[in-house]
C-alpha cells in the first residue's frame, strides 16, 4: 500500500498546518490566563500564558449581583434565537420576492432596499419611530424589531436565489403549488448554505448588541449580556480616567480592568463559540454548490 | 422599457420617504416648543407641604450615571416613604446610564423630546452641550419659589452664574466649593534622610523647585523623580487660565478676556526651556510623555518622589501603600490669583419636558436642609447598605466598592453637600468645609467665563488641525523631548498659524464675548 506512507513533504505540511492550528489557540489561552491573572501583574509585566499570581477578584465582579448576569443571559439568548429566526424569515421573503422573475416591481422593491444601505435617517428620527411609534421602550422587541431586515443580507440571498433555475417554479406551478409552497418547500430547502451563512451572521450580531439595548431598555432586568458587560467595564474604565470621579479615583485604581476585560470575553464568547461547529457543514456545502455548478 | 416606466414610481417613492422623514423631525420639534412653563404654578407651592394629603402622588423619572447598584431601588423607596411623611407625595424611577455612553444618550433623548424629570449632568459629559440645545429647564421663578433653601446657598456661593445660560437658570451645580490650584509636595521621609529640609511654605517658586529638585536627584540618582512637566508652574505664575479648549486661555488680569494661544505666550518659551533642563538633567522620566499609569498610583506606591497636586491632596489622606511614607506640600505662588473648580463638574439639571419640576426641586430642597435624607440618599439603609463606625460610613461585611449594593452610586456627587458628609478613611471630619473655606480666600476667584461653552460646528477642520499639530509637535516640546526648544517652538507656532489657528481665535473670541455681553 504505498498511498499509506506519507511523504516528507506531506509530513512538513502536516507539522506546518498543525503548527499553525495550534497558533490559532494561542489568543483564546491568553485571554483566559489574562482573565485570572492579578491587575498589578498585568501592568508590571504584560499578559502571559501562564498567570505568575492566579486571582479571580475579576470573575467576582462580574457576578456580583449573580441573578443579573443570569437575567443578562436569558434576555440575550431570548433575543438572539428569536431575533435570527425572524430575521431569516423577513428576509429571506424578501429576497425571494426579489428573485422572482415573473414580479414585476421587484427591481423597485431592490432600490427601496438598496436606499436603505445609503442613506439613514439618523439616529434622532430613528429613535422617535422606535420610542413613540412603535413605543417599543422597555421591550423585549426593542432589541429585535429594529435590525429585522437587512438589506445587505437580503442581497445576497437573493443573489443565491437568482441562480436556481426558474424551471423550478415552474414546475412545481405545474404541480400545483402557491407562491408560499415554493418559498417554503422549495426554495428554502436549496438555499440553506446561504441561510445557514446569514443565520450565523445575524445571530452573531445580536448577541454581540448593546446599542439598541442602551437606547430603549432602562430596566435592569431587561438589558442583554453585552450591554451589562459594557456598563460594567465602561464605568471602571471612565471612574479610572476621570478627575472627576475624584473620591473613588483612589478605590477605582485597584479596579481590575485589564484582567476584567479578560474575563469579559470569556464570559461572552461562551455559547456563541458553540454555533461555528454546527454552522460548519452548511459552509462547506456552500462552497461545492458554487463550485459544482462553475 | 420597464425601466422608463420604474423611473416615476421611485420618484414618488423618494418624495414619499423625504416626506416621512421631514414630517418626523419637525413632529419632534413641534413637541419640544412647547412650553412647560405654566406647571410650576399649577402645582402646590413649597409651603404648602402642610396639605400633603390633597396632593396627588406623582412618580419622578431621573437618570444617574454609571451601573445601577443591586439595592438602589430599595433605597429609594425608602427615601419616598420618608418624603412622603414630610409632605412630599413622590415616587421614584431611578435610571442609570453607563458613563461611556451618557453623553450620547442624553442627546438623543432630548432631541426626540423624552419625558423625564432630573439627570445627573457635569461640564465633563453632556451639560453645556445640553445647556446650549436648551434641553433644560428655565428655573429662575421655579428654584426660589420651591426651594429657597437651595437657592439661598447658590446665593452665597455665587454659583449660579456658571448655570445660567442667556439670563436662564438652567442647572442645579453641585455645592461644594473647591480650587485645585497646585500644590507641589515630595517624598518628606525620603528627602529628609538625604538632609535636604525644607520649612513649611519655604517653597513658593519654580526657582525653589529647580533648585530642590537638582539637589534631590543629586541624593537619589537612580530613583524615578517626577513626571510633572514645568508648564503647569508657569500657568500659575503668570495667572494663565487654561480654557481647556485646543490650548488657548488668557490671562485672568485680562478685563476683555482675550483669547490667545498657549504656544505664543513668552511663558511657554520659559517653561519649555525648564523642562527641556530637566529631562537634560533625567528629573522627568524619560517615559513621562507616553506614561499611562496612573500619577497617583505611582505616588501612592512611592514609585515618584515628586508631585504636583491640589489642596484637597495636600490635606486628605494620600492613602500611601507603606505607613513609613510621608509627604510634605507646599503651595505654589500662594499671593497669585487662580480660577476655582467649576461649579458645573457634578451638575442636577431638569428636563424641560418635565411636569413636576416643582415636586423635583422640593425634594432638592429637602436634601440641602434634612440630614436624615441625605444620609438615606448618599448611603442608604444603615445596616443593610452601610454600617456606621464611629461618624464614619463604612461598606457593610463582604462588600468594597465594586460589590456594594448601593454607597458608591455614580451621580451622587452633584448631591454631595459640605456640611452633611461623613468622614472616612480618606477624607477627616469637616474637610469639604475648610476645603470651600480655601476656595473662598480671596486669591482664589470664579473664573468669568465659567459655564461657558464654545461652539466647535463652524471651526471644525481648523481645530481638527490643531490637536493634530499639537500631538505631533507641542506635545514634545511640553515634555523636554524635542532638542532645540527654541527652533521647535518658533516652527510650532508658525505651523498653527498657517493651521488656522485666526479662524479658530475669532470664531472663540466672538462667543466669548456673546457670553460676557449677555451676562452683563
Amino acid at each position: 500500500m504505498p498511498s499509506r506512507k506519507i511523504s516528507l513533504g506531506q509530513s512538513i505540511i502536516v507539522v506546518l498546518v498543525s503548527l499553525f492550528s495550534l497558533s490559532c489557540l494561542f489568543p483564546f489561552v491568553m485571554v483566559i490566563a489574562g482573565s485570572v491573572s492579578s491587575e498589578s501583574d498585568i501592568v508590571q509585566h504584560g499578559y502571559s500564558i501562564i498567570p505568575r499570581s492566579v486571582s479571580f477578584d475579576s470573575y467576582r465582579i462580574l457576578l456580583l449581583g449573580s441573578n443579573r448576569i443570569v437575567d443578562a443571559y436569558v434576555v440575550s439568548a431570548i433575543v438572539t434565537v428569536v431575533g435570527t429566526v425572524l430575521s431569516l424569515l423577513v428576509t429571506s421573503m424578501g429576497a425571494y420576492a426579489m428573485a422572482r422573475r415573473s414580479f414585476r416591481y421587484r427591481n423597485v422593491l431592490s432600490i427601496y432596499a438598496i436606499i436603505t444601505i445609503l442613506f439613514s435617517g439618523g439616529l434622532v428620527p430613528w429613535y422617535i419611530i422606535c420610542v413613540r411609534y412603535l413605543e417599543l421602550k422597555d421591550t423585549m422587541w426593542a432589541m429585535i424589531l429594529p435590525p429585522l431586515a437587512n438589506a445587505f443580507n437580503m442581497f445576497l440571498i437573493r443573489n443565491f436565489m437568482q441562480a436556481m433555475p426558474d424551471d423550478l417554479h415552474e414546475s412545481a406551478k405545474i404541480d400545483g403549488a402557491g407562491e408560499f409552497r415554493i418559498y417554503a418547500q422549495l426554495i428554502v430547502p436549496l438555499a440553506k448554505p446561504v441561510l445557514a451563512t446569514i443565520g450565523l451572521f445575524v445571530s452573531l450580531s445580536y448577541w454581540n448588541d448593546w446599542f439598541l439595548g442602551l437606547m430603549f431598555i432602562d430596566k435592569q432586568e431587561l438589558q442583554p449580556l453585552q450591554l451589562l458587560l459594557r456598563t460594567l467595564v465602561s464605568n471602571i474604565e471612565f471612574l479610572r480616567t476621570s478627575n472627576n470621579a475624584m473620591d473613588i479615583q483612589r478605590i477605582a485604581s485597584q479596579l481590575p480592568s485589564q484582567s476584567l476585560k479578560m474575563a469579559l470575553t470569556v464570559v461572552t464568547i461562551g455559547p456563541i463559540i458553540f454555533l461555528y461547529p454546527f454552522l460548519q457543514r452548511y459552509f462547506v456545502k456552500g462552497l461545492m454548490v458554487g463550485a459544482v455548478k462553475g | 422599457m420597464a425601466q422608463s416606466k420604474l423611473k416615476p414610481t421611485l420618484l414618488a417613492a423618494l418624495v414619499l420617504m423625504l416626506a416621512f422623514a421631514l414630517a418626523a423631525c419637525s413632529g419632534n420639534k413641534g413637541g419640544e416648543a412647547s412650553p412647560p412653563a405654566q406647571l410650576g404654578g399649577a402645582s402646590s407651592p413649597a409651603a404648602s407641604a402642610g396639605g400633603a394629603s390633597a396632593e396627588e402622588e406623582v412618580t419622578l423619572k431621573f437618570y444617574f450615571g454609571g451601573d445601577k447598584k443591586a439595592a438602589t431601588d430599595e433605597v429609594w423607596e425608602k427615601i419616598s416613604e420618608y418624603v412622603k411623611a414630610k409632605g412630599l407625595n413622590v415616587k421614584f424611577d431611578i435610571n442609570f446610564i453607563p458613563f461611556g455612553d451618557f453623553k450620547d444618550k442624553m442627546l438623543v433623548m432630548a432631541a426626540s423630546g423624552d419625558k423625564w424629570d432630573l439627570n445627573f449632568d457635569g461640564d465633563w459629559l453632556s451639560y453645556k452641550l445640553m445647556a446650549a440645545k436648551g434641553s433644560y429647564m428655565a428655573l429662575n421663578d421655579l428654584l426660589p419659589q420651591h426651594a429657597p433653601n437651595l437657592a439661598k446657598k447658590y446665593e452665597e456661593q455665587g454659583t449660579l452664574e456658571a448655570a445660567t445660560v442667556n439670563g436662564q437658570i438652567v442647572g442645579l451645580p453641585w455645592t461644594m466649593k473647591m480650587n485645585q490650584r497646585y500644590y507641589v509636595g515630595w517624598r518628606q521621609d525620603l528627602a529628609e534622610k538625604a538632609g535636604i529640609i525644607r520649612e513649611p511654605d519655604s517653597v513658593k517658586t519654580i526657582e525653589d523647585i529647580d533648585q530642590f529638585l537638582h539637589e534631590l536627584r543629586e541624593a537619589y540618582p537612580n530613583e524615578k523623580l517626577s513626571r510633572t512637566p514645568a508648564q503647569a508652574m508657569y500657568m500659575t505664575r503668570d495667572e494663565w487660565v487654561d480654557l481647556g479648549f485646543h490650548q488657548l486661555g488668557f490671562y485672568l488680569n485680562d478685563p476683555e478676556v482675550k483669547i490667545q494661544p498657549i504656544e505664543q505666550q513668552p511663558f511657554y518659551l520659559e517653561a519649555s526651556r525648564m523642562t527641556k533642563k530637566w529631562y537634560d538633567d533625567r528629573i522627568i522620566n524619560r517615559d513621562a510623555m507616553y506614561d499611562k499609569e496612573g500619577a497617583e498610583d505611582q505616588w501612592r506606591n512611592g514609585k515618584l518622589l515628586f508631585t504636583m497636586t491640589s489642596h484637597e491632596w495636600a490635606f486628605a489622606n494620600p492613602g500611601f501603600s507603606d505607613p513609613s511614607f510621608k509627604q510634605q506640600m507646599f503651595l505654589l505662588y500662594p499671593d497669585k490669583k487662580y480660577v476655582n473648580r467649576t461649579a458645573l463638574a457634578n451638575v442636577l439639571a431638569i428636563n424641560r419636558n418635565s411636569e413636576h419640576p416643582d415636586r423635583v426641586l422640593r425634594f432638592l430642597d429637602m436634601v440641602e436642609t434634612d440630614r436624615v435624607l441625605y444620609d438615606l440618599l448618599q448611603y442608604g439603609i444603615e445596616g443593610k447598605t452601610y454600617v456606621l463606625n464611629d461618624e464614619v460610613a463604612e461598606y457593610p461585611e463582604g462588600m468594597t466598592f465594586t460589590t456594594s449594593n448601593y454607597m458608591e452610586w455614580g451621580g451622587q456627587w452633584a448631591f454631595w453637600k459640605p456640611q452633611f458628609m461623613r468622614p472616612n478613611q480618606t477624607y477627616a471630619k469637616d474637610f469639604w468645609v475648610n476645603e470651600a473655606e480655601f476656595a473662598s480666600l480671596p486669591i482664589n476667584v470664579n473664573s468669568p467665563v465659567d459655564g461657558l461653552f464654545i461652539a466647535e460646528d463652524n471651526i471644525k477642520n481648523e481645530i481638527a488641525k490643531r490637536d493634530q499639530l499639537y500631538e505631533e509637535l507641542g506635545k514634545p516640546i511640553e515634555f523636554g523631548v524635542v532638542k532645540d526648544v527654541d527652533g521647535a517652538i518658533a516652527d510650532y507656532v508658525e505651523k498653527q498659524k498657517n493651521a488656522g489657528l485666526d479662524k479658530i481665535i475669532a470664531d472663540a473670541q466672538q462667543q466669548i464675548d456673546a457670553y460676557l455681553a449677555a451676562k452683563k
